[in-house]
């Protein structure tokens, strides 16, 4: 006698239950899979270009307001001007005096249309030689003690005289005002193209520094309390201790689903905390 | 049938799960040496601070910028000193802090300034522990400071100085060669009838 009987309805309609929730399971598991390994690489590719960009204006605003070493001008640029302020079109912009060697005083005066400016005092040069630490195609910042400030580009470096790629615009520098190596650098995002901008104000030039990014929003502090209220930075700007930075990132090119993120820091320049 | 279909399945999830699994050990290790790198910035701002409060507090500084023992130490040197001239860092490793310095002046020589040439002594060396402990697990850092004379000082002679500036090299070590630096000037001057006047001139991450 045969036992291959075959199998009763219920036990088919039981496996093909079984079948089916078992599928079900396995394919709601696969396409959650999916979308998170499609999405996670964007997560973590947002998390690194918001490192990259706290990375990148950290770096540069901690030195926000390095002034001289030296001379009767020495110390923060805040003691004369603002040296972290809002830029017109939304960014923010620095100044600083780049290192301790091209540091000097103007040995003549120097006002507007002035395209050469001789130096004085360097301290670190030869008398006869008082340029010795300025070099060509890098930029300089003027000030004087009263608070009036240019940045300008430097063509040539001759022996003791600066000659500048544009002329002098804004202030008369009388003698003795100061003149060194310096930066002026604005960061700011370009809504278009969704980047984050820094730009050299003394060349005009612009370098991005990162995509994908919407927006920045600057907020300044007078205090370096953590709890402080933001101010207005026209109404006093040399008081100016930190600023807190939110910039909005998004994955370029991509769905408006895509994942988005926000970050927000604090910079608050050693060169502007007084002392 | 099914069983292919639950092998399948399973071969694709653990597939996605691994590539997943290489993403956030990448992730990770990015977050981490980020932390890191961010940690020893902050720990070099606090060594910077630390050296000139030093300074400060020293009644003079004649023999700061003058060789100790050694050509690379301070005759004068800190408060915040280790036990040892190569002491164990806290990540493991033997730290030769004469040879440190000799990588200082090499680095300061290559750079080429005019002026007079500075010769950089030890000031201050000791672990990040050492001021915060709490600290120390996740952040195993070295603190090191130099002192030299400014450049501008026009004597000729990096054992003395003559205009009362001096420039504050401090550095945060961590493993995997991991170095943040602060560089600042400082500034005293007699005052008449008064303790000197004492100012921080300039701090530059990352010089």
């Amino acid at each position: 006698m045969s036992t291959n009987r075959g199998f009763t309805l219920v036990e088919v309609l039981v496996a093909l239950a079984l079948m089916v929730t078992l599928g079900g399971a396995i394919l709601s598991l696969v396409v959650c899979g999916q979308s998170i390994a499609r999405t996670q690489p964007e997560a973590a590719d947002l998390q690194q270009r918001a490192r990259v960009a706290i990375q990148a204006i950290r770096q540069d605003l901690a030195l926000a307001g390095a002034g001289l070493d030296r001379g009767p001008l020495a110390g923060a640029l805040s003691q004369f001007f603002p040296a972290m302020t809002p830029s017109i079109d939304g960014g923010l912009t620095i100044w600083y005096v780049a290192g301790r060697d091209a540091q000097a005083a103007l040995a003549a005066p120097a006002g507007p249309g002035a395209t050469e400016v001789a130096l004085a005092s360097a301290g670190v040069c030869p008398t006869s030689e008082q340029a010795c630490a300025f070099r060509a195609s890098t930029s300089a910042i003027l000030f004087t003690a009263a608070g009036c400030h240019a940045v300008v580009r430097i063509d040539r470096a001759d022996l003791s005289a600066l000659q500048l790629h544009g002329p002098l615009t804004g202030c008369a520098f009388a003698a003795g005002s100061a003149v060194a190596q310096g930066e002026v650098r604005t960061f700011r995002v370009d809504p278009m193209a969704h980047q984050l901008i820094r730009r050299d104000e003394a060349t005009g030039l612009s370098l991005p520094v990162l995509d994908g990014v919407d927006s920045m929003q600057v907020e300044y502090f007078a205090a370096a309390s953590a709890d402080a209220a933001p101010v207005d930075p026209s109404l006093d700007p040399l008081r100016i201790h930190r600023a807190r930075i939110t910039l909005r990132l998004s994955v370029p090119n991509t769905a408006p689903a895509a994942p988005v993120l926000v970050v927000s820091f604090d910079v608050a320049p050693r060169n502007l905390q007084g002392g | 049938m099914a069983l292919l279909t639950v092998l399948s399945a399973t071969a694709l999830l653990m597939g996605l799960g691994v590539s997943l699994l290489l993403l956030s050990a990448g992730e990770a290790t990015l977050a981490a040496r980020d932390r890191d790198a961010t940690s020893a910035a902050y720990a070099a701002h606090a060594a910077a601070t630390i050296g000139v409060a030093e300074l400060r507090a020293l009644p003079s500084w004649s023999g700061v910028v003058a060789a100790g023992v050694y050509p690379e130490l301070s005759s004068t040197p800190s408060r915040l000193l280790d036990s040892t001239l190569t002491p164990l860092a806290p990540w493991g490793a033997r730290l030769d802090l004469r040879a440190l310095t000799a990588r200082v002046q090499a680095e300061s020589d290559s750079a080429g300034s005019p002026g007079d040439p500075p010769a950089w002594r030890l000031f201050a060396y000791a672990p990040l522990s050492r001021l915060v402990p709490r600290a120390a697990p996740d952040n195993p850092l070295y603190l090191l400071i130099w002192v030299a004379d400014d450049t501008a000082d026009g004597d000729g002679d990096p054992s003395a100085d003559k205009n009362g500036i001096l420039v504050v090299h401090a550095e945060a070590a961590g493993p995997d060669d991991l170095r943040s630096i602060v560089e600042s000037s400082v500034l005293r001057r007699p005052a008449a009838g008064g303790p000197d006047m004492f100012r921080v001139l300039s701090i530059r991450p990352n010089p």
